[in-house]
């Protein structure tokens, strides 16, 4: 199969739903699975996941029964981590610069 | 406190004149009032820093479900329906000294001081305040000290409970927000029905005293006709005015109720650690849809002056009610002593500057805060999407 086109400018709610969905996942999760939780369809999902794996932030493993399962790596989690802070900082009005 | 309720209630039994009884308890009552919400309680010492342990305690009690607002060296958590608790941190030389005291919800403040200025109920005002404080005093003890042993325990999370933690306090500060506005909305809401029901009997009776008079020469089975005729008129302006204010008002508060539900939702869900369905929106996606509505919620209490301000409020209330009783006492007086009208009539009018200058001072306070609120919003909102996007550019 060949690579899917490269993306410009990715949409932040997409990946932060990918990002979380991961997260949550105590092993990694099934590529179809991970599909229907980011609500986009197949050739765009595997544009995300492309721009995720060349960022450093999902791994696909390969496993025995021939279904790649994507998991989230220690820079994903980070990276899942800023944007939740960052929400979390204007919720609670604590962003440097508005007190 | 319990001397000084055991004492009021002994005045109340006593053979005291009818007077003394009635302004002895009152005054009694509002010390009691006063003491209640000025007394201030120790929580203990914490080793660390005034800011980690109240972000570590709201933390804890958001956990908790409590509603906990954030002030600047104070959390403010509602207890119940009536009742909030303060607690304040201030740097001591072992870390954090801790302090509460006990405070109002709106609906809380809307009863107590609706008590002081009731006259002759103020004598429920004990029971009411101690009942509120013993609310206050056992969250404290069975809530708040239990989870300041957690708050000095320092050291580094990991990223995943770093997540965990922000994702709560998020909705539970939505689900505070979203929450009240709906609760200011719906006060309002029946603040108006009320308002309609009185206007409805009020033309009632005015319709009623209008037949009567038509019909003064008239026999006597004449009365009930026009009695009927009033109710017919009064019901014919009430239904359908409470219908048209309910039809208007319903969807904005299904609409606030629903974000309140779904961030409930969210939280217990996210405080339990259970796993979404895999269609089920990210948590991220609802809080920043949720944000979009923050200025609409912030409007809403911003217009429910009464809710925000219960106060100021039931002052207006008291002042106009005595000065149209001032003025109307004025009015019969006019013909048969001006004088006496005129000595009545005048601070009466007088009065009426007061109620419009704390009216307007109220709402200029409340305009204020919303222009100051929506500018800052919008600012936040604005810094973390650019952040956002310059984050993921950058990765």
């Amino acid at each position: 199969m060949s690579d899917p086109p490269a993306m410009d400018r990715p949409d932040l709610y997409v990946v932060a739903r990918l990002l979380e969905r991961l997260w949550r996942e105590d092993a990694p999760m099934l590529k179809t699975r991970l599909q229907v939780a980011a609500k986009v369809n197949y050739d765009i999902f595997s544009r995300y996941l492309s721009w995720m794996v060349e960022r450093g932030l999902v791994v696909i493993e390969s496993s025995p029964d021939a279904h790649a399962r994507v998991s989230l790596t220690r820079k994903g989690q980070e990276s899942y981590l800023k944007l939740v802070q960052w929400i979390n900082e204007v919720v609670r009005r604590k962003m440097p610069g508005f007190e | 406190m319990f001397i000084t309720t055991v004492v009021y209630f002994l005045v109340l039994l006593s053979p005291l004149p009818g007077w003394l009884k009635y302004v002895g308890p009152l005054t009694m009552g509002f010390v009691l009032f006063v003491l209640a919400f000025s007394l201030r309680f120790s929580l203990g010492n914490v080793v660390a820093d005034p800011k980690t342990v109240l972000y570590n305690l709201a933390h804890k009690l958001r956990t908790a479900r409590y509603r906990v607002e954030e002030a600047n060296d104070e959390l403010i958590t509602q207890v119940d329906s009536m009742s909030a608790i303060r607690i304040r941190a201030r740097a001591s030389k072992s870390g954090t000294e801790l302090t509460y005291r006990m405070d109002g919800t709106p609906a809380g403040w809307t009863v107590t001081l609706i008590l002081v200025f009731s006259g002759y109920f103020a004598i429920l005002i004990p029971p009411v305040v101690l009942f509120m404080l013993r609310r206050v005093r056992r969250c404290a003890r069975e809530q708040v000290v239990p989870s300041l042993v957690a708050t000095q325990v320092p050291g580094a999370d990991s990223t995943s409970l770093r997540i965990h933690k922000a994702l709560i306090d998020s909705l539970s500060e939505g689900y505070r927000l979203s929450s009240e506005a709906y609760e200011a909305e719906k006060s309002n809401y029946e603040d108006n029905v009320i308002f309609l029901v009185v206007l409805g009997f009020l033309v009632l009776v005015g319709s009623a005293i209008a037949f009567l008079t038509i019909n003064t020469n008239a026999r006597l089975e004449g009365i009930p006709v026009s009695f009927l005729l009033s109710v017919a008129i009064a019901i014919i302006f009430t239904f359908p005015s409470v219908w048209l204010l309910r039809r208007r008002v319903r969807p904005r508060l299904n609409e606030l109720k629903g974000w309140a539900t779904r961030l409930e939702g969210a939280l217990v869900q996210e405080i339990s650690s259970s796993k979404p369905k895999d269609e089920e929106p990210s948590v991220f996606e609802l809080l920043a849809d949720a944000w979009k509505d923050v200025p609409k919620w912030l409007e809403v209490r911003r217009k429910s002056g009464f809710y925000r301000e219960p106060g100021t409020w039931l002052l207006i209330l008291c002042l106009a009610g005595l000065s149209s009783t001032g003025l109307v006492f004025a009015f019969f007086m006019l013909i048969q002593s001006p004088l006496a009208s005129v000595i009545v009539g005048a601070p009466s009018a007088g009065l009426l500057y007061v109620i419009h200058t704390l009216y307007s001072g109220s709402r200029r306070r409340l305009d204020e805060e919303r222009d100051r609120v929506f500018s800052d919003w919008n600012r936040r909102i604005g810094v973390m999407n650019s952040q956002m996007e310059k984050h993921l550019q950058e990765l």
